[in-house]
């Protein structure tokens, strides 16, 4: 079946909606000029209501849930259910929600899954599953609607690695009903994804390069540049070269699908190497840009590779992220229902995206039927010559490509293809395995990729840069040649692989510098900013950092979420440019260049393998196994190294003094620099020559002795919102770990004969009142309080603390 | 189970880092404020004739924490929510938070 033959709305944006049982406004969906609608229901009780959304334009999406439903198969009596819904005009259905997770399996008393929920786990998982799930898909089908491949959650850790279990469940369905399946693909599958793209996007600078990343507060849905492409988009790539849905590099031992499309690209990858079909359609069916800052003030930034975004800016990426779906995504990609209308709409008023979509109109999907605009980008070759969509699997087909078709790079297209052979992961030649070979042949391909990267990153860079980013205006600048100071794009954090010997050091100094671009180099020439050739340190034992300056920008304009960006940026640079002359050795502890790496940040880390998101060092990758190892294991076993894996996902454990000496680099600027960032070289004082900060008003109780007390309470008091903390405090809690309180009602939980100091946010205004209650109830406590004027005071404040070590004012 | 508590705690598993209460559960906080603590001795300080709930987060299971979960009397429900990464831990927190549902959705919600 055609992409062009299935009928929907053609719009890409879509609405989750807020679960079984609630009220439905179809009018949020129509005011939004949403094109789809995610209906999870109990029953038909929506039933209306998709039948308005039907006549509006809008393309119902309906799931029936059961909680833990894990396999379990349908009742005879929904498909009553799902006929008054298609009597309402809805086609397009889904069955099972993300099976690749515990919480979807039925669990015993002790709250513990009933089975092994693996991808390994074919008994009680991958063939219940499938067997359930085609019969329904069959009956949907013959209903006339559009049955949805399940919907997994993306995860690239181990045994929930949605590859992996993309692998397995297409594996058994070949293995088994390949005539059945074959059939369901032909008549109306489709795959429903879940991409919670965390901060996975970005938009490129007027004029680029593409691999910089604007900062948040300029971006605008107005303007071209937007990059969704995740992992595919150049920033990762120069992260971690050679990066696939399938991960393919060490970093990503289990794949890398949380991208917008990168799940469905993954689907659709397996549906041809497997039955040689085209793509069919994927929609997202939860998802989006989460979680949404609850105020002005927050940035978010789970992946510290790409920009935080605000409240606003995600406004601005909502929409710019349908428009890409509708101009430049893939052409299977057909939209995104974001979660959920609870979210949108009530759990903290409208947000920002709400009338951002409400005030513009929806671009429609390119290349549908009556969708005229002319394409950005030629015609993707059919990838099946044969009119027929499926054929039975053969082994002659050529290989598909690394690098997805569909990403939207001109110049690659005129990019003489790589030589099949080396591009086509051998765990997807189907030619001699045999089904039950094909998740060890997966895991093979994986090791292959694995050391050829390692291998590769020893030598040059270029040499890892796949085709169609060789042929972009792409440069490297491989650990050096940096701007020193201005730091107003915090993407420009790199961690580029490391030479190895001198000569290669002086190589790829040289084509730095010969290989800047030309507004890098222009930034170059600023005096006292630009960092001479002969200055350059070899390359340290940790990640050089690449900075960026942005010309014109006005440093006022800097948001405050940067302050806790500069410093890191700007005392490791001066480290690369200070080391030649003091060893590391001789370094201040705090400054001692092997810490930078763990120190940077408590974000996670997710694109880079840190799927714990610890934002520490990246855990080593598991110990995948040799080929004798895997021969004689079934698909039923877990083997060992998934075990030994799972614990190895672990994060190494962090003993709390390295994390409290660690946060100072990464925030270390006084309170009285709020307002500013410095825009020429940043000279690291000396511990005793730091200016001392302003400090906020602090109690006359405030604690002087550094003696710990017993017991430390973090205690949100009075009118203070309680975001504010996750806004301000989460370095303070994260180094000094506080009991965290909301009130002070539980104060009778501490012993009179134990000391306790409380530190306490509180509104000026209400400061007095709340230091005499707590003083009624516990005397002797010591009172560390800290008004709470704005947002940008207390986070000076908490995070002075924290890069001081002290835990009291 | 009651449908409410006297004192609700949240607990780290040991070696958790931080983000996974400053991010994954962050809606979940501010939605139940639960007493955020790595403090035992705190919770064995409830009231016996108090209902107390520890939400326990861990990466695979709470048996790290075994002997402090049976050094604590009767009174104390414990509720261990496992996921295996961040980002799971966030989903399943902000269900609960979204739900309004501290410890979990019961069956019959649904």
């Amino acid at each position: 079946m055609k992409l062009t033959a299935y009928e929907w709305s053609y719009n890409p944006r879509g609405l989750h909606n807020s679960g079984p049982f609630r009220p439905l406004d179809v009018s949020r969906y129509t005011r939004l000029n949403l094109g789809w609608a995610k209906l999870v229901a109990g029953g038909d009780e929506y039933a209306d209501e998709a039948e308005e959304l039907v006549a509006a334009g809008i393309t119902p999406i309906v799931r029936i849930e059961r909680t833990q439903m894990g396999a379990m198969s349908v009742p005879s009596s929904w498909y009553d259910t799902y006929q008054a819904y298609i009597d309402a005009g809805v086609r397009w259905f889904e069955l099972y929600d993300e099976p690749n997770l515990d919480y979807a399996w039925p669990h015993d008393a002790d709250g513990e899954p009933v089975m092994l929920v693996s991808w390994q786990n074919v008994d009680d998982c991958i063939a219940p599953l499938m067997e359930n799930w085609l019969s329904w898909a069959e009956r949907l089908l013959e209903m006339g609607a559009y049955p949805a491949f399940p919907a997994l959650a993306e995860t690239g850790v181990a045994q929930r690695a949605t590859v992996y279990w993309y692998d397995a469940l297409l594996n058994y369905l070949r293995r088994h009903h390949l005539d059945r399946f074959l059939a369901v693909i032909n008549n109306g599958l489709w795959c429903a994804t879940h991409p919670y793209l965390l901060n996975h996007f970005y938009q490129e600078p007027p004029g680029g390069p593409d691999h910089i990343a604007r900062p948040h507060y300029q971006q605008s849905a107005d303007e071209d540049g937007w990059h969704f492409e995740y992992p595919y988009d150049p920033i990762l790539q120069r992260h971690d070269p050679g990066r696939t849905v399938f991960g393919a590099t060490s970093q990503t031992p289990y794949g890398d699908p949380q991208g917008l499309v990168a799940a469905g690209e993954a689907f659709n990858q397996l549906l041809y190497h497997r039955f040689e079909a085209n793509p069919v359609p994927v929609v997202g069916t939860a998802g989006g840009i989460s979680p949404i800052p609850h105020d002005a003030a927050e940035a978010v930034q789970p992946d510290e590779h790409y920009p935080p975004y605000t409240r606003d800016t995600h406004a601005e990426a909502t929409l710019a992220m349908f428009n890409w779906i509708a101009e430049e995504g893939p052409p299977w990609f057909f939209g995104l229902t974001l979660s959920s209308e609870s979210d949108y709409f009530d759990a903290q008023g409208p947000v920002p995206v709400v009338y951002r979509l409400e005030s513009t109109l929806p671009l429609l999907k390119e290349g549908m039927p009556g969708v005229t605009r002319p394409p950005l980008v030629p015609p993707e070759p059919e990838r099946v010559e044969d009119a027929a969509d499926v054929a039975a699997p053969s082994v002659a087909e050529p290989a598909a490509e690394a690098i997805p078709g569909w990403i939207s790079d001109p110049d690659s297209l005129e990019v003489e293809p790589e030589p099949a052979a080396e591009r086509m992961p051998d765990w997807l030649a189907l030619d001699d395995l045999e089904p039950e070979e094909t998740t060890a042949a997966f895991d093979a391909w994986v090791e292959e990729q694995a050391a050829a990267h390692e291998a590769a990153t020893a030598t040059t860079v270029e040499e890892d840069l796949p085709a169609w980013l060789e042929e972009t205006d792409l440069e490297i600048i491989e650990g050096t040649a940096v701007e020193v100071g201005v730091a107003e794009d915090a993407v420009g954090l790199e961690m580029p692989p490391l030479p190895e010997s001198p000569a290669e050091e002086e190589t790829l100094v040289g084509e730095a510098a010969a290989d800047l671009p030309p507004w890098l180099d222009e930034q170059k020439e600023e005096p006292g900013e630009a960092v001479a050739e002969e200055e350059i340190a070899p390359p340290s034992p940790e990640p050089a950092i690449e900075e960026v300056s942005l010309a014109g920008e006005d440093m006022e304009d800097i948001p405050p979420w940067l302050f806790d960006l500069v410093p890191e940026s700007a005392e490791a640079t001066d480290e690369v440019v200070e080391s030649e002359e003091a060893p590391a050795e001789d370094l201040p502890a705090w400054l001692d260049p092997t810490d930078i790496g763990t120190a940077i940040d408590s974000l996670p880390d997710i694109a880079s393998g840190d799927e714990d998101g610890t934002g520490l060092d990246m855990p080593p990758p598991p110990d995948l196994p040799s080929e004798e190892a895997l021969v004689g294991e079934t698909a039923d076993e877990l083997p060992d190294w998934l075990d030994d894996a799972d614990v190895g996902v672990a994060v190494p454990v962090v003993p709390e003094p390295i994390l409290a000496e660690a946060a100072p680099q990464a925030v270390v600027l006084p309170p009285q620099m709020a307002g500013r960032v410095p825009e020429v070289e940043i000279e690291v004082p000396a511990e005793e020559e730091r200016p001392e900060p302003q400090p906020i008003p602090v109690s006359a109780a405030t604690i002087v002795d550094a003696a710990l007390p017993e017991n430390h309470w973090l205690m949100l008091a009075g009118s203070v919102d309680p975001r504010w903390f996750f806004a301000a405090g989460i370095r303070y809690w994260d180094a000094f770990h506080p009991t965290l309180v909301h009130g002070g009602e539980d104060l009778s939980l501490i012993p009179e004969h134990e000391t306790v100091a409380i530190t306490i946010l509180v509104p000026a205004k209400e400061a007095d009142l709340i230091e005499r209650q707590i003083q009624q109830v516990r005397p002797d406590a010591q009172l560390d309080v800290v008004i709470c004027g704005t947002i940008e005071e207390l986070t000076a404040e908490l995070n002075w603390r924290v890069a001081t070590g002290r835990r009291f004012g | 189970m009651p449908e409410t508590y006297d004192y609700h705690f949240l607990v780290l598993s040991p070696g958790l880092p931080g983000p996974w209460f400053t991010q994954a559960a962050r809606q979940f906080w501010l939605r139940f404020q639960p007493i955020v603590t790595h403090d035992w001795e705190l919770i064995s300080r409830t009231p016996v004739d108090a209902r107390v709930a520890v939400t326990i987060l861990a990466r695979q299971d709470a048996a790290a924490l075994q002997s402090e979960m049976d050094a604590q009397g009767d009174h104390v429900f414990f509720d261990v929510v496992t996921a295996p990464d961040l980002t799971t831990m966030e989903v399943l927190l902000n269900k609960r938070a979204r739900l309004g549902f501290p410890f979990g959705e019961p069956e019959s919600q649904l």
